[in-house]
């Protein structure tokens, strides 16, 4: 008995495991060499960058476009951009102009060879205040936290979505020193249940179940506070993003200049497709069942086009010592 | 949502125009009782119940066995059918209400089909698309592992599609898994998946009778869109003890029934678990040596049922399943010194499952009045743990604890009615209340640390402290089978919801109607339409049933699911042992929820309202369904073409455009054959044939700008679903061979699962391949892949009933 119980159950595992992998179909994808523009614009900008590329396949190369790139506001020609290799990116070729936007305003941008891609500026919210507090944590200073309670008015009568910074800069006399404009400052989210990362200690303690997608872009919506003024309470921590201002020590070798720093709490409004297309480079982080589907809305070629919206609040420090040549300065 | 007055009105002038009508008639008197099995006093749900000489009229026992009817004074023969057992026919003066309890003998021969115009489902039912499943094809069709299913065979029906092959899920013209309400003795059941679904809850032993409706709900039944599996089991047998065991290839089964007092008390208990330790061997030489692995469910069945008297009876009802997958790695280099040696043990505990308990009162106001009262508690609840602890001789030692809940709990109680004021209505009303209560996810770690005898680390931290969410149901509803002569019949009826939960107040009117008109010779046509609301979602994005698929109550945003069904048909029973019927119907929802793109399914379900998005789907088809019901060969040819789509206007969703659902298949075909050679010999077999599902695979690559001013660079796709995957088929074959053994019989089962070894689908994916040509220019490639985990299966199973 024993032995046909072995053998029967031999039988069964290898059919088991007798199941394999096979192809359905395949596609070729070779075929057109597409061009592609893509710009995420903000009104605050100093400058405004679009992006073109081209490619097939997963071979992509800078694109020079064979006559001018145009920006046109409310129908009217605003701008003809410039290519700056300065503002090049990996695969992309960088297109510059200055143009003022507004809300309201409808931006085409287009390309001779027919890529077009029009949106419609999103009203900026408001930020009536901003309150701060400082905590420290003399155990671990550099987990100390400075509270920024952003009081926010939502834009009325329509669905709302935002994406919440700050940029901390710090400066000796005049000159700025550090900036965090292009990087991502570390927010402390813990108390904001809009904004609330997931993810507890290091990655090793993560399980299976934990949420992988940290909202690095600091998403929302109105659904909780259509209409209404609503309080984010939002930290940074200053040993981080001013840590220049911040560290003391005494007797600092080099000795010490006067200085200051200041912190920008930046508030955008972005398009419902804006808001879906961050979501998916976010979700692109990690492993789906299916693949995720980016919003392009570029006629005549792929990409994609917004312009965003924000309400800056900008704190001042007061000014202090701060180490001398800290920065090489 | 807004009924319009109209129908409201057309609805409560034929109610009442029938009751007057019927109420014109001379003297009248009821006859009621119930109806049970001779051998074993079991009760017999749907047996005819047939008077009126030539032109007879009839009724169908309700789900409790009872019956009545209203009969003029006189000279009264009455006759009572059931399938497989002999009928009987009583004759007797009737001059006042008489109570007549009748049973049946089961019988030896195929006997014919009984015309019953009064059932609850089937093709002479005023109900369409409703059907009784025959429990015993369901044991006899040949299945996956040879473990007769319930929820698969459903599958094999006009209008049911499955998810992944080889899984338990349903998705009903065009609705999703979470759309069927699967109840069992009433109850409903939140998780009916065992081993990611290859499994359901049910075991055939257990259940006596399974009524199935796809659309034209009655109105008694609320709180899902797209079907209603009402499984009802076995009350015991009051004569004598019986049972049933079976061995099979993954699972074990045990039933037995029987009297505590014979023909008041009986009992009746079934078990199922999966025994693993056929397979341990293999699994302890796949893995290291001191890890140990081991996954087993079971499903546990108890009821009392227990007669006061004629008109008193009293069922207590337990079920309890669990999944359980246990892994263990321990590591131990003791080499008896002190100080020198380390140890650690890594313990992960996953488990999942359903509790139900249930408490039923029948009782007998009158002959007219029968009333069935209902309390019952209900939880679904999934756990994992993980203890990891290491200790480096007497110096060190680190206790690590990580523990995960989420679940719901219902505590509900129902009354229900069955009133006939005449031979012309029949009047189901009840009324509902459930207090759910949905626990989300909760999790937390506990981390301890003891070096030389000093405690370094000693924390605990909640990761995910879910509020619970409550939820306030109740509901009304009043059906009225009505019956003007022997040609037309309707069925109207309103159930009438209001949902209390998140500080919002929801209400549903649901409109029922259904119609049938008898044009003679066998021929029939029917029209129904349904209004159905649901207030509970299933948080699930994936083809297998994971224990982390949550239930979520509607919130003050996400509001219910409404579904409207219309469907129309015609059939034909005039041939002897035959049964025809061609359906078509139109289903729109609205209020669907789905995670919108791009939201992450694998993480928690914190603020999981705003990861997903409301749409509405339509879905439409004709299904064509020939069934052989008398002789020696019985069997079913089931077709359906179909087609159905969904749209997310808020753009969350494919951009906001209409994109086929995952499981629109549009064409489905079905051929199952039961053949009896001899008493000891019978064969079975289906052929299935499906066209593709559809799939989402990107069409090329895409260069991407970041927030932060970077670039990238990810899969594009034009839009959601937009692959369709090629036909699927297979052909299963059992062979039962029955012997009579002096305590029993004993049956051997041999079946075949994809016989021809069809490498049909059951994960697919997408796998771009990138190839130089030319040293210089690139292309790719885009392969769509599959994994087939079903290919040819045979098994055996040994059952013994005594």
């Amino acid at each position: 008995m024993r032995k046909l119980m072995n053998i029967l159950s031999s039988a069964v595992i290898l059919t088991a495991l007798g199941s394999c992998e096979n192809t359905i179909d395949t596609i070729k994808v070779s075929g057109e060499d597409e061009i592609m523009m893509n710009a995420l614009m903000n009104v605050n900008d100093d400058v405004h960058i679009v992006y073109l590329s081209h490619g097939q396949g997963d071979d992509f190369r800078p694109y020079t476009t064979k006559g001018e790139l145009q920006c046109y506001v409310n129908g009217q020609l605003a701008a003809t951009a410039k290519a700056k290799s300065f503002y090049d990116l990996y695969f992309c070729k960088a297109y510059v102009f200055n143009a003022d936007f507004k809300a309201g305003d409808k931006v085409k941008l287009t390309i001779e060879e027919g890529l077009s891609a029009e949106v419609t500026v999103p009203q900026s919210p408001e930020i009536l205040d901003v309150d701060t507090s400082y905590f420290e944590n003399s155990s671990n200073i550099h987990s100390s936290v400075i509270f920024l309670r952003t009081r926010l008015q939502d834009v009325p009568h329509e669905e709302n979505y935002y994406s919440f910074n700050v940029n901390a800069e710090v400066y000796k006399g005049w000159n700025l020193i550090d900036t965090t404009r292009n990087r991502r400052v570390t927010l402390f989210t813990d108390n904001e249940p809009l904004l609330k990362e997931y993810s507890s200690g290091n990655d090793d303690d993560k399980t299976f179940f934990d949420d992988y997608v940290k909202n690095k872009y600091h998403l929302f919506t109105d659904k909780s506070f259509a209409d209404n003024s609503y309080v984010l309470n939002v930290g940074i921590y200053p040993y981080d993003c001013l840590w220049g201002y911040y560290y003391y020590k005494e007797n600092y070798t080099h000795g010490y200049d006067k200085g200051g720093a200041s912190v920008s709490v930046i508030v955008s409004s972005i398009s419902p497709e804006t808001y879906r297309y961050i979501k998916a480079i976010e979700s692109s982080d990690f492993w789906h069942f299916e693949p995720v589907i980016f919003p392009q809305n570029v006629s005549g070629g792929l990409g994609f086009v917004s312009v965003a919206n924000s309400a800056v609040w900008k704190i001042r420090f007061p000014d202090r010592m701060i180490p001398k040549d800290f920065y090489g300065y | 949502m807004r009924l319009k007055a109209l129908h409201l009105t057309i609805l409560i002038n034929i109610f009442m125009f029938s009751l007057v009508a019927a109420g014109q008639n001379s003297r009248k008197f009821t006859v009621s009782g119930y109806v049970t099995d001779i051998e074993s006093g079991e009760s017999l749900i749907g047996a005819g119940v047939l008077s009126g000489g030539e032109a007879k009229t009839g009724v169908s026992t309700n789900e409790f066995g009872w019956y009545n009817v209203s009969l003029r004074e006189g000279r009264t023969t009455i006759e009572y059918h059931y399938v497989g057992y002999e009928p009987r026919t009583i004759a007797f003066d009737l001059n006042k209400d008489t109570v007549i309890n009748v049973t049946l003998s089961p019988s030896t021969t195929l006997s014919e089909a009984v015309v019953v115009a009064r059932n609850n489902a089937g093709i002479r039912s005023t109900n369409m698309s409703a059907l009784d499943v025959p429990i015993s094809q369901v044991i006899k069709s040949p299945t996956l592992f040879g473990e007769s299913d319930i929820i698969k065979f459903l599958q094999m029906l006009p209008g049911v599609q499955g998810g992944m092959e080889g899984t338990t899920g349903i998705h009903v013209r065009g609705g999703s898994q979470d759309e069927n309400l699967v109840m069992l003795d009433g109850i409903p059941i939140y998780n009916i998946d065992h081993v990611l679904g290859i499994f359901s809850v049910f075991t055939p032993e257990a259940v006596k009778k399974v009524t199935f409706y796809k659309g034209a709900f009655p109105a008694r039944y609320g709180g899902r869109i797209s079907s209603i599996v009402d499984v009802r089991t076995n009350d015991g047998n009051l004569k004598e003890t019986h049972g049933v065991v079976s061995v099979g290839m993954l699972t074990s089964r045990a039933h037995v029934e029987g009297p505590i007092k014979q023909d008041k008390t009986s009992f009746s208990l079934s078990f199922r678990g999966m025994h693993t330790l056929l397979y341990q061997p293999f699994i302890k030489f796949a893995m290291k040596d001191d890890a140990k692995a081991n996954f087993y469910f079971y499903d546990a069945n108890a009821k009392l049922s227990h007669k006061f008297d004629e008109r008193n009876r009293l069922y207590l009802g337990i079920y309890n399943g669990w999944d359980k997958l246990t892994v263990d790695d321990l590591y131990d280099e003791g080499n008896g010194s002190e100080g020198t040696f380390s140890k650690s043990a890594d313990k992960y505990r996953i488990g999942w499952g359903n509790t139900i308990a249930a408490m039923r009162l029948n009782h007998i106001f009158s002959s007219t009045l029968f009333s069935n009262t209902t309390v019952a508690f209900n939880n679904y609840r999934m756990s994992i743990e993980n203890k990891y602890n290491t200790s480096y001789g007497k110096q060190y030692m680190s206790d690590y604890k990580y523990k995960y809940k989420s679940g719901i709990t219902d505590g509900s109680a129902r009354m229900d009615f069955e009133w006939t004021p005449n031979s012309s209505n029949s009047v189901r009303f009840g009324g509902e209340y459930t207090f759910h209560t949905f626990k989300p996810e909760t999790s937390s770690f506990t981390n301890k640390a003891v070096e030389g005898g000093t405690v370094q680390t000693d924390s605990t931290y909640n990761e995910l402290d879910g509020r619970k969410m409550r939820g306030h149901e109740a509901s009304v509803f009043i059906e009225d089978d009505i019956f003007i002569g022997d040609k037309l019949s309707f069925n109207p009826g309103l159930h009438y919801t209001v949902f209390y939960t998140d500080g919002k107040f929801y209400n549903s009117l649901q409109p029922r109607l259904s119609a049938r008109m008898d044009l003679g010779k066998g021929y029939a046509v029917k029209a129904a339409y349904s209004r159905m609301a649901q207030y509970v979602h299933l948080l699930t994005s994936t083809d297998i049933s994971l224990p982390t698929d949550l239930w979520v109550p509607i919130t003050k945003n996400i509001k219910p699911v409404i579904g409207d069904h219309y469907s129309i048909g015609a059939y034909y029973s005039g041939l002897k042992g035959w049964e025809f019927s061609l359906e078509g119907y139109y289903k729109k929802t609205k209020n669907i929820v789905e995670y919108q793109d791009g939201a992450t399914v694998m993480g928690t379900s914190a603020n999981w309202y705003d990861k997903v998005s409301m749409g509405e789907g339509r879905s439409y088809g004709a299904e064509i369904f020939v069934q052989k019901t008398l002789g020696k060969t019985t069997g079913f040819v089931s077709y359906t073409l179909s087609k159905s789509d969904r749209i997310f206007r808020d753009g969350m969703v494919n951009n906001g455009h209409w994109y086929p659902y995952k499981y629109d298949r549009r064409h489905n075909l079905v051929v199952s054959v039961f053949h009896k050679f001899s008493d000891r010999v019978d064969v079975a077999g289906n052929f299935v044939f499906t066209t593709g599902g559809t799939t989402t695979v990107p069409t090329r690559q895409i260069v991407a700008i970041t927030p932060d001013g970077t670039s990238t660079y990810d899969d594009y796709v034009p839009y959601k679903n937009n692959y369709r995957l090629p036909c699927s088929h297979r052909l299963n074959l059992g062979v039962n061979l029955h012997k009579q053994k002096r305590h029993g019989e004993r049956i051997w089962n041999f079946s075949i699962y994809n016989v021809y070894n069809a490498m049909n689908p059951n994960l697919v994916y997408s796998d771009t391949d990138y190839n130089a040509e030319d040293g210089n220019v690139t292309t790719n490639t885009i392969r769509i892949k599959k994994i087939t985990l079903l290919p040819f299966m045979p098994s055996i199973s040994y059952t013994f009933k005594f």
